[in-house]
């Protein structure tokens, strides 16, 4: 009983362990391991809430790049007209980009599987085209965050970790909710979840909601960490492509995906990185033989080699 | 009607750009993010070919497009295929995942310059009712009108086309009657490869084309799809040429620079409200109340 309890909140206690362990030596870490920590758990968290969508849901979205965008170009704007705080814009941002990925989302989820996904394809570009025209943010030009309100390194490190930490809390917690159960159920079986009386609008939307806000929120902390912004690139389907490259190597639908490709995928750029674009080619390539022959990532294999191992063990 | 006109050109392009696109969904039940990578490839790799060791054009473009369609013949064959038959939804980010790296190895090669087949007729134009109209874009029309037709003759009237018909209608049972899925699968794949890449390296002569356009053409290839109603070979011609008709309205109303506003907001407009295709609009007026009575009486 005792034992049960323990193994249901361990991912939980690990995860404010890390928050409580990062945030205590924020500042005594060196700055390269900062950055590079940031980027590792900006990856995993921009990972893990499209894999809310994704990987429960199967809506293989491919517009949260614009999610991406707006949580930046919020930020952005906050903290260029207001006097809030830092942290106030950031969640101010994220809610916008929740708001609008929920407007977005409204309609598209009328459509099944590829449609969803082209049709997602096109908000985003569509979008995009929309923030390369608009005066407001400078057209396609630079827009720059105030560099007297923008964190230093280890802030923007600790910033990193309560995104990524809050990101993997909510996608556990929506695993293990009914919420969460009713939005597999509709990706596993909808007319039978309809029919056992599954609100298909009132399951979907929350659950984007939750992703377009950890999302935004991502969004918001790459902006902060880069301090420039630009619709192409602030906008780049490079991100959807980050969080697809990332879950179908970590194991798509799994807590511990995102984690695992997040770290696999980090690993391999350092490799791939002096490369170019044949780097961009090879990590291409490497996706579509996980495709190909692990379609179920890292953990997957990890998992099955364990059991096997164990099963070995037990026989002699 | 100068306006009325271009669009009508503007729209072939597309109806060309969008023809592999409609086939492999329509048989293959596939859909392809790849496809917009896969032109763009035909549109690059000729214009260096051609810029580089020059010859017939035609030529070069026609032969071109054949070794695209090998290759797509051996992905769909031995990567695709197999994804496909384990997971449907597994192609979407499989798909996805050839067109970035098709756009990066582009860009590896050839560097991220737009590029231009420059033939004999690049520059050259004809009057027409008044208007001048550059002759690439009527090549882009012909062509258009001739692969629709074709691809219906091919799909309708051949022994092949009944093979694909039926592996498109029920592969299991295909299967059974002895025709290969696998390869006719293949086979339809790589046709649409090389048409898609034809089409590329036509559009190329009119539109400047960079690696990173696939994305934008897959797009508005969908849209056109989408428009004319899904696997609908005519229906792709119309929606082509509606799509260059609203496209041109568009600029000429809202300003050229929001040309890709126009086009994917009409996009997402037309996948929210008619996701089966303005087509299907003219079999339902046909089939309305009103108009059956009309019928009736007379």
């Amino acid at each position: 009983m005792l034992n049960a309890k323990i193994r249901r909140f361990l991912p939980y206690l690990l995860l404010i362990l890390l928050l409580v362990v990062g945030l205590s030596k924020h500042n005594s870490i060196s700055l390269n391991l900062a950055n590079s920590a940031s980027d590792i758990f900006l990856l995993i968290a921009l990972a893990a809430a499209w894999n809310i969508v994704a990987g429960f849901g199967g809506q293989f979205s491919l517009g949260h790049s614009i999610l991406i965008g707006l949580g930046g170009y919020g930020t952005a704007i906050f903290l260029v007209h207001s006097s809030y705080s830092l942290y106030l814009d950031l969640l101010i941002a994220s809610a916008i980009a929740a708001l609008i990925g929920v407007i977005f989302a409204y309609p598209m989820i009328r459509l099944r599987g590829p449609y969803f996904s082209i049709g997602t394809l096109g908000l985003s570009l569509a979008t995009l085209g929309w923030m390369l025209n608009w005066t407001y943010t400078n057209r396609s030009q630079a827009y720059s965050l105030p560099p007297e309100k923008s964190p230093d390194i280890p802030t923007i490190f600790a910033i990193a970790l309560v995104i990524v930490v809050l990101t993997l809390t909510a996608s556990i917690a929506i695993r293990r909710s009914s919420l969460g159960l009713r939005f597999i159920a509709l990706k596993e079986n909808e007319k039978g979840a309809v029919s056992i009386g599954v609100n298909r609008t009132f399951t979907i939307l929350p659950v984007w909601a939750i992703s377009a806000f950890l999302t935004g929120l991502t969004g918001a902390g790459l902006a902060v960490q880069k301090g420039t912004l630009d619709p192409s690139s602030a906008m780049s389907l490079q991100f959807t492509m980050d969080a697809i490259v990332v879950c179908v190597i970590g194991g798509l639908g799994t807590i511990s995906g995102p984690i695992v490709g997040g770290l696999f995928v980090y690993e391999l750029r350092q490799i791939l990185a002096q490369y170019d674009a044949l780097g961009t080619f090879l990590e291409a390539i490497i996706v579509l033989a996980f495709l190909r022959f692990a379609p179920n990532g890292i953990a997957d294999i990890a998992k099955r080699s364990y059991t096997k191992i164990k099963k070995a063990g037990s026989q002699q | 009607m100068s306006i009325l006109l271009q669009g009508i050109l503007l729209g072939s392009l597309y109806a060309l750009a969008s023809q592999g696109l409609s086939i492999v969904f329509g048989v293959l039940k596939l859909v392809n993010l790849a496809h917009g990578a896969i032109l763009v490839a035909g549109a690059i790799l000729t214009s260096m070919y051609l810029s580089q060791h020059g010859g017939n054009s035609f030529v070069v473009i026609v032969l071109i497009s054949l070794a695209i369609g090998i290759v797509a013949y051996v992905v769909q064959a031995y990567l695709l295929g197999p994804i496909m038959n384990r997971r449907a939804e597994a192609t979407i980010p499989a798909t996805f995942a050839i067109a970035i790296a098709i756009q990066s190895l582009l860009l590896y090669s050839f560097g991220s310059d737009p590029r231009v087949i420059n033939t004999y007729f690049s520059t050259s134009n004809i009057k027409f009712l008044g208007q001048s109209i550059r002759i690439s874009l009527v090549v882009s029309l012909v062509l258009a009108v001739l692969f629709t037709i074709a691809i219906s003759l091919l799909l309708n009237r051949t022994r092949f086309g009944a093979e694909v018909q039926a592996a498109a209608a029920d592969p299991v049972a295909a299967g059974l009657n002895g025709i290969n899925v696998r390869h006719t699968y293949a086979l339809v794949f790589a046709g649409a490869a090389i048409i898609t890449s034809i089409a590329g390296a036509i559009i190329d002569i009119t539109f400047a084309i960079d690696p990173t356009s696939g994305l934008g053409w897959l797009v508005r290839s969908f849209t056109v799809v989408v428009l004319g109603g899904l696997g609908s070979i005519y229906g792709t011609l119309i929606g082509g040429i509606f799509l260059g008709i609203v496209e041109a309205w568009g600029a000429k109303i809202f300003g050229p620079q929001y040309r890709d506003l126009v086009v994917f907001g009409l996009f997402v407009l037309v996948l929210v409200l008619r996701p089966e295709g303005l087509a299907s609009l003219v079999g339902e007026i046909k089939n309305s109340s009103w108009l059956r009575k009309v019928n009736k009486n007379a």
